[in-house]
């Protein structure tokens, strides 16, 4: 790790002054939600801290969490903290397919061996390893052995972190979170379907510069994930006064109303959509009329349908999610058995929907 | 037609800032639809921003009694258009303005209440990255700095050489 440069000169490198990095600190202080005193700290801890390396394993999944954080149009903060880091694996970004990307990979992990932090995005598939391979190697096989010698491990994306969409009704794969299946290793959850690119840079830049971040109950750095998209929604003026809107092109929809009514997950939901914003900070699907989903909470496909507000009765589904993730942190195994029984559950109950059923339920 | 915003919009602060004051607008006979909510929603606000200008004031004691500076970070707060208004509004524009060319822009500029700065950062695609408020003599992002000045002695040496050898 010695060899490599540090960020001021990454930095200088790129023709931005000392002035530059003071502005990059500033602004990386107010992103990870700390007190702007800390921007020394974290001046002083970017100027000595080693680049870690970084391995990044996906799973099962979309790529949409790679496509968030690496398409940014203009260099910026994200680009920046994420080149600080050393990627030395990561099978969508790399050159290198099949066993030579393998041979990179063991060569990175024995290089920094109990060092290197590991990033996954996708969920694992346990009922049968073999539904996801990589050069032979299964999903599973893969993370475990990864694992073993990473310092650290974050799963971005809410399929690596609670199962996802792989997850949702009826698991055709069984497919488990990294946390269902690691136990032994500090692990950082990040989820969003896909999370926000500064989000996932923050909790990158904070593991640089102080380590592993403070974490809720469901392993959520609590800087990004510890209010509500409610707590901050511009529409929570109208939810006070009890104005919502009841279909998505009545009058209550045009003045901008609360979309509570119309299925709104965001006073259950912890992420910062609504501060933040998506695209640069250019809208969310809120400011767009369309209610939260709820994409950073576990079983959110399953959790009763989009369009029905939250007060009517969900289902188990919810539920079952909770209790696997509370089982899973005690029992280390428990995980592929609860997925395997939610499985045969959610099998026997299998109704099939449609677009016009869902309009029709909701 | 009348509206009436209570500042105290978001019931989760009440417990917390009980000052809030509300404010009254009239909406202008145009103001109908998308246009509409967006003025109306220009007005909104949390209450937030008589307890920060507190703060600030409190911040400007401390600068003055013992030199202690301190920053604000107004991405941390919860701000309503309204807030953003009544700030600008209190605080009001002084003598110093900056604007720095560095990956991307910031704007650097002293308020009427001498001492209090605000401090905006861009990036690239003009985007705002951070925002803040600064109670101090002078911003140190204003400075040299002692690397960048030390480029700088480097630079003009090498040219020098450059028209000692020609
Ligand atoms: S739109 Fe959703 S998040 Fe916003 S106030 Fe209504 S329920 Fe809350
Ligand atoms: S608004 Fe809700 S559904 Fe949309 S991205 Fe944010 S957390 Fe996910």
């Amino acid at each position: 790790m010695v060899d490599k440069p540090m960020l001021p000169e990454l930095l200088k490198a790129n023709g931005i002054s000392r002035r530059g990095f003071l502005k990059y600190c500033a602004s990386l202080t107010s992103l990870m939600a700390l007190s702007p005193a800390m921007m020394p700290r974290i001046a002083h801890a970017l100027e000595n801290a080693p680049r870690p390396s970084v391995i990044w394993l996906s799973f099962q999944e979309c790529t949409g969490c790679t496509e968030a954080i690496t398409r940014s149009h203009a260099p910026t903060l994200e680009d920046l903290i994420f080149n600080a880091v050393s990627l030395d694996y990561h099978h969508t970004l790399q050159a290198a397919s099949g066993h030579a990307a393998e041979a990179a990979r063991e060569a990175a992990m024995k290089e920094h061996w109990g060092k290197y932090v590991l990033v996954v995005d996708g969920s694992i598939p346990v009922d049968n390893p073999g539904y996801s391979c990589i050069a032979g190697i299964s999903n599973l096989d893969m993370l475990k052995e990864t694992a073993e010698g990473a310092a650290a491990i974050v799963a971005v994306g809410t399929c690596a972190a609670y199962g996802g969409i792989p997850h949702a009704d009826p698991n055709p794969t069984g497919a488990v979170s990294v946390g269902d299946i690691i136990k032994d290793k500090p692990i950082i959850n990040v989820p969003g379907c896909p999370p926000i690119p500064v989000v996932m840079t923050g909790v990158l830049a904070h593991f640089l510069t102080f380590g592993i971040p403070e974490l809720d109950e469901l392993g959520r750095p609590k800087a990004f994930f510890g209010e509500t998209i409610h707590d901050r929604c511009y529409r929570r003026p109208f939810y006070d006064k009890g104005l919502f809107a009841e279909g998505f092109d009545d009058e209550g929809a045009r003045e901008g109303w609360c979309l509570y009514k119309l299925g709104c997950k965001g006073p259950t939901t912890r992420s910062v959509c609504a501060t933040t914003k998506w695209n640069g900070g250019t809208s969310f699907p809120i400011q767009a009329g369309h209610p939260c989903l709820g994409c950073t909470e576990p079983d959110f496909w399953d959790n009763g349908g989009f369009y029905k507000p939250l007060s009517v009765p969900a289902g188990d589904y919810r539920k079952l999610g909770l209790a696997a993730v509370a089982a899973g942190a005690v029992a280390g195994v428990a995980g592929g058995a609860l997925a395997r029984s939610g499985k045969a559950r959610a099998a026997a109950a299998h109704e099939k929907v449609d677009a016009h059923d869902l309009e029709k339920k909701s | 037609m009348q509206i009436i915003i209570l500042a105290r919009f978001f019931g989760y602060f009440d417990d917390k800032y009980k000052k809030g004051t509300g404010i009254v607008f009239s909406k202008g006979s145009n103001g109908n639809g998308l246009s509409g909510v967006a003025e109306v929603l220009s007005f909104a606000s949390t209450g937030n921003a008589i307890p920060v200008l507190h703060e600030i004031r409190h911040a400007l004691v401390e600068l003055l009694g013992n030199g202690t500076a301190s920053t604000i970070d107004l991405g941390a707060i919860p701000f309503a258009a309204g807030d953003e208004r009544f700030l600008d509004d209190v605080l009001g524009k002084g003598e110093v303005t900056a604007t720095l060319n560095v990956m991307g822009t910031s704007h650097v500029q002293e308020t009427a209440v001498a001492g209090v700065w605000r401090v905006d950062h861009f990036n690239e695609a003009g985007e705002t990255q951070s925002r803040f408020i600064e109670v101090t003599f002078m911003p140190e992002i204003l400075k040299t700095q002692t690397e960048d000045a030390a480029d700088g002695l480097e630079k003009l040496s090498a040219r020098l050489k450059e028209e000692d050898a020609s």
